[in-house]
C-alpha cells in the first residue's frame, strides 16, 4: 500500500502537470524569465528597508488610526529579507527594542 | 530536439511525480506545490547547461528541489513573522483545511506532527518516509553524512512519535 494513499489529486493530474512543466523550455525560449527584485533591486533594497520601518511600526501601534499604506508588498519585502539573509530573531529582536 | 530539452523532457518524465510528492509533503499545499515545482524545473532548465555531472543527474535535480522546498518554508517563517503569526500554526492550519485529504485522523496528526520538526529534520523525515529514499541517496543530495544523516532521522522519529503521543 502506497503512503500517498492519504492525499488525492484529480484525475489526470500527473499528465496535465508534465504537459505543463513539458513547455517551460518554449515558454523560456519566447521570454526567457527576469525577476522583478533582480532587476530594481538596489533600489528595492533602499526602499524595502525605509518601508520595513514603516510597515512594522504601523503593524504595531496603528489599531485605531487607519494604517499608512507600505510602499513594498508583503512577497517583496519578504523577497528582500531572504536575499539579504535577515533571521528571526533579527526581527524578534527589533520588535523588543522598538515596540 | 536540443540535447537540454531532450534531458529535460527525461526529468520531467522520469522525477516529476516523486519531486511533486517530496514538496506537498513539506509544504502540505497543492496550490502552494504545482507553484512551487514548476519554479523548481524552470530552475532545472535555467541550471541544466552549468550540470557538468558532479553527482548524478537525479541526485543534482533532488538537491535543486529540496534546497528551493527549504527556501520556500524560510520565506514562509518570514511572512509569518512580518504579521505577528506563528509559521507553525499557519501550517497546522493548513493541513486540518487541506481539502485534497483523504486519510484517517491519525494521518492527518502524522502531517502535522512533522510539519512541527525543524526544516532540515523535516526534510530527512519526508525523505526517508513518504519518499522512500534510502540514506545513501539522502546523503547524496543534502551534502551530510549516512551517520550524521541516521542521527537527524532518529531524533525526527522521536520527536514525531511525542508530538502524536501529546494528541
Amino acid at each position: 500500500m502506497t503512503k500517498q494513499n492519504d492525499i488525492i489529486t484529480p484525475e489526470g493530474y500527473f499528465d496535465g502537470l508534465k504537459q505543463r512543466l513539458g513547455s517551460i523550455p518554449s515558454r523560456e525560449a519566447a521570454t526567457p524569465g527576469v525577476t522583478f527584485v533582480r532587476v530594481l533591486k538596489p533600489a528595492l533594497a533602499y526602499a524595502a528597508s525605509l518601508a520595513l520601518l514603516v510597515f512594522l511600526g504601523n503593524r504595531i501601534l496603528s489599531h485605531t488610526a487607519a494604517p499608512a499604506q507600505p510602499e513594498l508588498t508583503t512577497d517583496e519585502l519578504v523577497a528582500y529579507l531572504q536575499e539579504e539573509n535577515v533571521s528571526l530573531e533579527q526581527i524578534y529582536c527589533y520588535y523588543e527594542e522598538n515596540y | 530536439m536540443s540535447d537540454r530539452e531532450r534531458l529535460f523532457n527525461e526529468l520531467v518524465r522520469d522525477y516529476s511525480e516523486r519531486v511533486w510528492w517530496h514538496v506537498r509533503r513539506m509544504v502540505n499545499s497543492h496550490e502552494e506545490t504545482e507553484d512551487l515545482v514548476q519554479e523548481i524545473f524552470l530552475k532545472v532548465w535555467t541550471a541544466l547547461p552549468s550540470f557538468r555531472g558532479e553527482a548524478q543527474l537525479s541526485t543534482w535535480l533532488w538537491r535543486i528541489a529540496s534546497n528551493e522546498t527549504i527556501s520556500y518554508l524560510r520565506r514562509e517563517k518570514l511572512r509569518a513573522a512580518l504579521h505577528f503569526a506563528s509559521a507553525d500554526s499557519i501550517m497546522a492550519s493548513r493541513i486540518q483545511a487541506d481539502s485534497y485529504f483523504n486519510g484517517t485522523a491519525l494521518q492527518r496528526e502524522l502531517s502535522k506532527a512533522v510539519a512541527r520538526l525543524p526544516e532540515r529534520q523535516r526534510q530527512v523525515f519526508v525523505m526517508r518516509w513518504w519518499d522512500e529514499l534510502p540514506f545513501a541517496e539522502i546523503s547524496a543530495i543534502l551534502g551530510v553524512s549516512e551517520g550524521s544523516l541516521k542521527a537527524s532521522w532518529h531524533q525526527a522519529y522521536e520527536k514525531v512519535k511525542k508530538f502524536l503521543e501529546e494528541q
